[in-house]
Parts: C-alpha cells; structure tokens; sequence
C-alpha cells in the first residue's frame, strides 16, 4: 500500500494531468488504485465525468468513516476509483483546524481506505496550507511537478525549507520537470542543473496539446492518444514511480 | 467496501440480439464497449474434484483460469505447455499449489469447449459516464453447435440506482433466471453423456430394509459393475492412477459380497463369479502394486539423506519402466476375450433380476440378513484381534486385516439400512484400526519388495552400488517405522474393542 500525493505551491504545473494518468497507469497494472480529488476545483473529477453527491462536503469528508466509501466513485477503466472533490473543500483549512491533532487529520481519514487499495492518489490544490501539512503526513510519496524557471525554483526551495521547520522527512519528495518546451533555452538551462540529482525524476513531461485534449474528452490522455509522445512520457514516469515505491514499501 | 454485485440471466432461446439491442437503445444511453471472441476450453478430473470443491477451470490458449460458483477469477497464469494434466505439469505458481490441493493424484481431462463472442455495452447518464456495464456473451458448444446467451450486469461503484434500474429492465425483457456460474458447464457437458457429479470414487448404493436379499445384492453387484465400465477406458488410456484403482475397489467389493452375503444368490452362480472376479484382481494386480511405490516416491526420497537419493532415483526409474511393461500386458487382457466375457456374463445374470437364480435365503429381507451377516464379521475381527499379543507374528495381524477389511465392506454395503450418524461413528473407529493394520501391511511387503530387489541388484558398477546403498538406506528406515506401527497395535486395538464400540455394535445388530 501506498500513498502518493501531487503537489506544487503554485497553480496551472500539471498536477491534475499526471496523478490523473499516473492513477490509470496504476490500476491498468492490475493495481487497486484511489484517485481522491482534494481540489475544490474538482478538476480530476470532471475529468472522469464524476460529479460529487449533494451531501458530499468538507465537513462530511473530514469525519471520516462511513460517508467516504459511499461516495467514493467507479470510473469507467478497472480497477480505478475516484473519491470526487466538492467545492466547499475550499474551507476545508478552516475546518481541519477545528480538529485535534489537526496535521494527522487525513491520515486518520485514509486509514481504513489503505486496507481496500494498493495505491491512493491525492491531486492536492495549490497553496501551502494546513491541508498541505497532512497531506505531507500522511503520504508516502511525494511528487511535485516543476516548470524550469526560476520562479518555480524559488517555490520549490520555500517548500524544502517548510519541511526543514516542520520536520516532515523530506525524504519523500520526489521532483520532476512538467510543462517542459524544449525550444526554450530557460528550460533546458534549469534541467541540466538539476540532471542526476538525487530525487530529481528522470523523466520529465513536455508541454504538449495532447495533455491538453484531456479536457475536451474528458479522459486519461493514455486513452486519447496511447501511442502520443505525452502517453509515453507518463509511461515511462510510472515505471519510475514504481521501482521508488519498491524499495520504499518492501 | 461493499463487493460489487454482478448478476447473469440467461437469454430465451429465440432471443435476437438485434431486438435486444433496440429495446435497450430505447431505454438507455449506450455506448459500444470492447468485443472479444475467442475458444475456452473447461477442465475437471474425472471425479469433479474442482466441481466438488465449486471451483471451475479453463484454459484460452495458454492461459489457465481457476474461478469460484461466484465467477471470481481466484488463479490464473499462462503456461507455455499447452497439455498440463497433472498439477505438477504447471509451473510453479499459486494457481499450482492451489490445484495440487484439489485434484491430488488425479489427472484433469478437458470436459467441452466452446466458443465465446462477447460483446461489451455501458449504460451511460447525461455526463456520458458509464454507470453500468452489460456484456452480452455467446457461447456456441464445439461439439454440437448449440448456442447458449448469457447476459451479466456489473456494478459500478457509487451508481448503484442505475445497477437496478438495468435490472429491472432486463427481467421485464423476458431474461430467464439467473444463470449459475456452472451454466455454462452444464451447458457444454450436454450431449457427451456426462454431467457435474455424475461419478464418485465412493459406495453409496441406498437399500430399502424390505428388499429381498436378492433384490439388494442386485442393486449393489450392478452399481459395482457400473464403476468397473466406467473406469476401463481410463486404464487402457492409462490416464492416471485412480481409474485402475477405482476399478480393483469395485471388483474387490464384488468379490466380498459374493463372499460375505452367503446364500442370497445360488451357490453356483457366486462360486463361479467369486473364481472370475479373482481373475481380473490378478490381471490388475501387478500394475496397482507399482503404482503404490511411484505415489510414494517423493515420500521415500525425503526419507534419506540426500546422497543416498541418487540411487534411489534409479530404483524410481527401473520401477516405472516395468509399469510400463506391465501396463501393456494389462490392456491386453482388458481387450482379452476372458475379460470381456466375466463383464457380459455377469450384467447377462443380473438383467434377470426378478429370475435371478437365488439360494435359500434369497427371498428373506435384507434389513433381516444384513445385521446377522456384520454381527458375524464383527465377532471375527473381535476373537481374532484378542488373540493377539506381543509375540504374535505377522502373519496373524495381516489376518486381522483381512477380516477388518470385510467387517468394512459389510458395514458400507448396508449403512443405508441403519441411522447414518451411528454407521459414520462405526466406520470411522474401524477405520483407525485398519489404517494401523494396513500401515503394518504395507510396510511387511515393501520391506520383502526391497529385500527382493537388492537380491537382484548385479554388484560391480558404481550405479549398483549407489542403489544398493539407496535400498539399504530405505529399508532400514521402513524396519524402524514397521516396529513403530506395531506398538501402537495394542493401545488401537483396545479402543476399537472398547466398551462402548461394542455396545454399539450389540444394539445394531445383535
């Protein structure tokens, strides 16, 4: 069992495309797999045509329990379910603070999910927040997409220094290049800086309009175009992913 | 979780898919799904171990699927050899391991085939997501071309309005009822002669008490007749072992009854037959006999150290070349005229039925005959065990063992005459004795098989002295165990003799 989470502070870096694909890949592997949708724009739900039900809050998400797997969502590829988001989990900050033990909230919450699925994908919003600190708890793999510009790098050293001041093992987060357009100069500079690093992914994935037909069709781009340079990058990425969680989940 | 629901009807026989489909198209939002085609084979061995364990297997070409009654994949994998008839023939997987607990030493033939066009259709709502899937399947029967239409329904998680709506929609189109898991077993199995459970390794032939013992030996002589045809083709085919085992079981019971219910047929028709059935033991004798060593072989190899195990490989191999040997002389007398004459006689007699030649206590009933004849067995096995004491030899014990084996036989022949949970008890507390005595047994003639053997080994080559070594190893360990079993005789003895086994037996059939 494992849980992955994809984050980055900043909006708009394709969170929601790759835990979308790298999800699909997963349960194509035969792997019971949990896509939960912690953006209160519900982009990966819409993507899988979910809509949450009415009932289906922050509130009724951080009880936990029960109400969980009753909203929790067939998708239509095996394997594959979808836990969608709603948009009052814009409060759900707010709310989280009302708990106990407020950073360990969503691990609690995942906890009985981990005996039913072998990986849960949390697409997490953008921000650094109290919902950012347990979803760093409670994951077991971090992945964090990352534009190769300078501005990415300064958010990307905010966060190393956040998991430094909460003492969060930042042995768990992996980076990788997102959105990545070989034409610019900025681009390649920044990656052949951050090439053989240690926890720098190998694969990266460029910036290309098949990605973005995920919208219009409203499906995994591995279904769209299978044999698409996008679909081979994420490919190549899961099976990364995969020797990672290997030797970190014996 | 909640698993997810899957259910499965069976279409009417004029179902027109086209129709079908229209209806739902009016009804639903659909969307093609994938569709296959493609030939399954079902296997099971000749005692539906699987069947009887409510496990299916098939095999798509290479790949090997093991399924429960609920249609669950539980093992699969693909092998490269396409023939796999024993467990051990699979490469190691859990699908092996899993096999090897259910079929044991039994061999799996293929039941039927088929082949299998399906069609996948999703039910979608106004988001175009799919909310059910339906897969309609065709299965056309290899052999005799019928058709068999199934239709499944699956849930998907969270839409589980729309799973009963589709539902509700299916049975009001005229699906009939749901179709089991073993449907499409039956289905494929019709028109070969067989069907699921249609044979057992075990005795169950139910006598009514007011049968005349006539009546009765008729009804057991013809079941056991039955067991020894249908297993003749796979000891010629020599398909594994159990046939011809199975086969020797229904010819010894044969043998007893005739032995053991005195006077119920004429003396000269049981005294002839008795001379008849000895004769097809003999002729199924010496492969069995080798058999019991090859089972064991495994067995025997854990039991030496393993430098000796080489030499026993050889003993292994010359064995299985005379079963070979064997089993050729063995069809040949199965083709044999003096064979096939003892079976057309013997069913020739027992078509008489009503005419069948009795002896003097032929028209008594049997529910009368049959306590006389188990409290006489009972009283042998008793007066002969007491007798026994440490000094006794062998010979005495292999005695007991007989006179065990016939109390046995007696009581299987007429426990439907008696309450079922009394007879279970009896049986199971003669069968800690036999297995004592048949464990003592078989021990005494594999230590005389063995001393045989070395006698015959040709000294000089290193082969020979490895199997020598090997033999010697083995006896040594099989002199050990002998004595063990012979220790325990007493304490076996005396619960089988034990007070309230006896009474028991007094107030049975005293």
């Amino acid at each position: 069992m494992a849980v992955i989470a994809v984050y980055n502070i900043k909006g708009g870096v394709g969170k929601t495309a790759t835990s979308v694909n790298l999800a699909y890949l997963s349960a194509c592997s035969g792997k019971k797999t949990l896509l939960c949708d912690m953006d209160p724009q519900g982009s990966a739900s819409y993507y899988f045509r979910i809509k949450p039900a009415k009932k289906f809050t922050a509130d009724a998400l951080l009880k936990g329990g029960k109400v969980i797997f009753k909203n929790i969502r067939g998708t239509d590829y095996p394997n594959l379910d979808l836990l969608p988001a709603d948009f009052t989990y814009r409060n759900l900050d707010l709310a989280l603070d009302d708990f106990k033990k407020s950073t360990q909230r969503i691990s609690k919450i995942l906890k009985p999910l981990t005996r039913e699925y072998d990986h849960i994908f949390l697409d997490c919003p953008p921000n650094i927040t109290l919902l950012s600190e347990n979803i760093f708890t409670a994951a077991d793999m971090l992945l964090i997409p990352f534009i190769p510009t300078t501005l990415s790098m300064l958010s990307f050293e905010k966060l190393l220094d956040f998991f430094k001041r909460t003492g969060i093992n930042r042995k768990k987060l992996y980076v990788f290049f997102s959105m990545v357009e070989k034409r610019k100069k900025m681009h390649l500079d920044m990656m052949a800086r951050f090439a053989g690093r240690k926890r720098v992914l190998r694969q990266s994935i460029p910036f290309l309009a098949d990605v973005e037909k995920m919208g219009i069709y409203r499906k995994p781009v591995l279904e769209i175009t299978p044999n698409s340079p996008a679909s081979r990058a994420y490919r190549n990425m899961w099976r990364e992913v995969e020797r990672i969680l290997a030797k970190k989940i014996p | 979780m909640q698993p997810l629901r899957q259910l499965a009807w069976t279409l009417p026989e004029h179902f027109i898919l086209s129709d079908f489909h229209s209806a739902l198209n009016d009804t639903f939002d659909l969307k093609p799904g994938r569709t296959s085609k493609h030939n399954r084979s079902w296997y099971d061995t000749f005692d539906w171990r699987l069947f009887r364990n409510k496990r299916l297997l098939t095999r798509e070409g290479t790949r090997w699927v093991l399924y429960d009654f609920h249609g669950n994949t539980l093992q699969s994998l693909s092998s490269r050899r396409k023939t796999c008839r024993f467990f051990r023939d699979f490469p190691d997987s859990s699908l092996r391991d899993a096999l090897r607990k259910l079929l044991d030493v039994r061999a799996l033939s293929e039941l039927g085939a088929e082949e299998v066009q399906s069609t996948e259709l999703c039910i979608l709502n106004r988001d175009k997501k799919i909310v059910a899937f339906l897969e309609l399947q065709t299965s056309i029967n290899r052999d005799s071309g019928e058709r068999l239409h199934t239709v499944r329904l699956q849930e998907v998680r969270g839409y589980s309005k729309w799973f009963r709506q589709t539902a509700d929609f299916l049975q009001r189109f005229g699906v009939r009822k749901q179709a089991g898991p073993d449907e499409n077993l039956r289905f494929l199995v019709q028109g070969s002669g067989r069907e699921p459970l249609d044979y057992s390794s075990g005795y169950n032939v139910p006598l009514e008490p007011q049968m005349t013992g006539i009546e009765a030996v008729c009804h057991i002589y013809r079941s056991l007749l039955e067991s020894m045809h249908r297993n003749e083709q796979g000891v010629i085919e020599d398909l594994d072992t159990e046939f011809l085992h199975d086969l020797r079981v229904a010819v010894r019971r044969t043998r007893s009854a005739l032995a053991l219910i005195k006077d119920v047929l004429a003396p000269e028709v049981s005294d002839r037959f008795k001379k008849e059935f000895r004769y097809i033991g003999q002729i199924t004798g010496p492969v069995r006999d080798l058999d019991v060593y090859l089972l064991s072989e495994d067995d025997y190899k854990a039991r030496l150290p393993e430098r000796l195990q080489e030499g026993l490989g050889y003993f292994f191999e010359d064995l299985a070349a005379r079963r070979k040997r064997e089993q050729r002389t063995l069809v040949h007398s199965l083709h044999g005229s003096r064979y096939k004459q003892i079976l057309a006689d013997w069913q020739q007699i027992l078509d008489l039925q009503a005419e069948l030649p009795a002896g003097k206590k032929g028209e008594l009933p049997i529910g009368v005959l049959a306590g006389k004849i188990i409290h006489k067995r009972f009283r042998r096995v008793l007066r002969d065990g007491r007798k026994i004491h440490p000094g006794t030899p062998d010979s005495e014990l292999h005695r007991l063992r007989i006179e065990g084996k016939k109390l046995r036989y007696c009581l299987e022949f007429f426990a439907s005459l008696y309450d079922r949970e009394q007879m279970k008890q009896l049986i199971r507390q003669l069968k800690i004795l036999q297995n004592n005595l048949g464990d003592f047994n078989d021990l005494s003639v594999q230590q005389e098989m063995l001393a045989g053997y070395l006698s015959q080994i040709r000294p000089g080559t290193r082969k020979s002295r490895e199997l020598a070594a090997a033999i010697g190893g083995l006896m040594t360990d099989l002199a050990d165990r002998h004595r063990q079993v012979r220790t325990h005789f007493e304490e076996t003895f005396a619960n089988f003799a034990g007070k309230k086994n006896l009474a028991l037996y007094h107030s049975l059939f005293g």
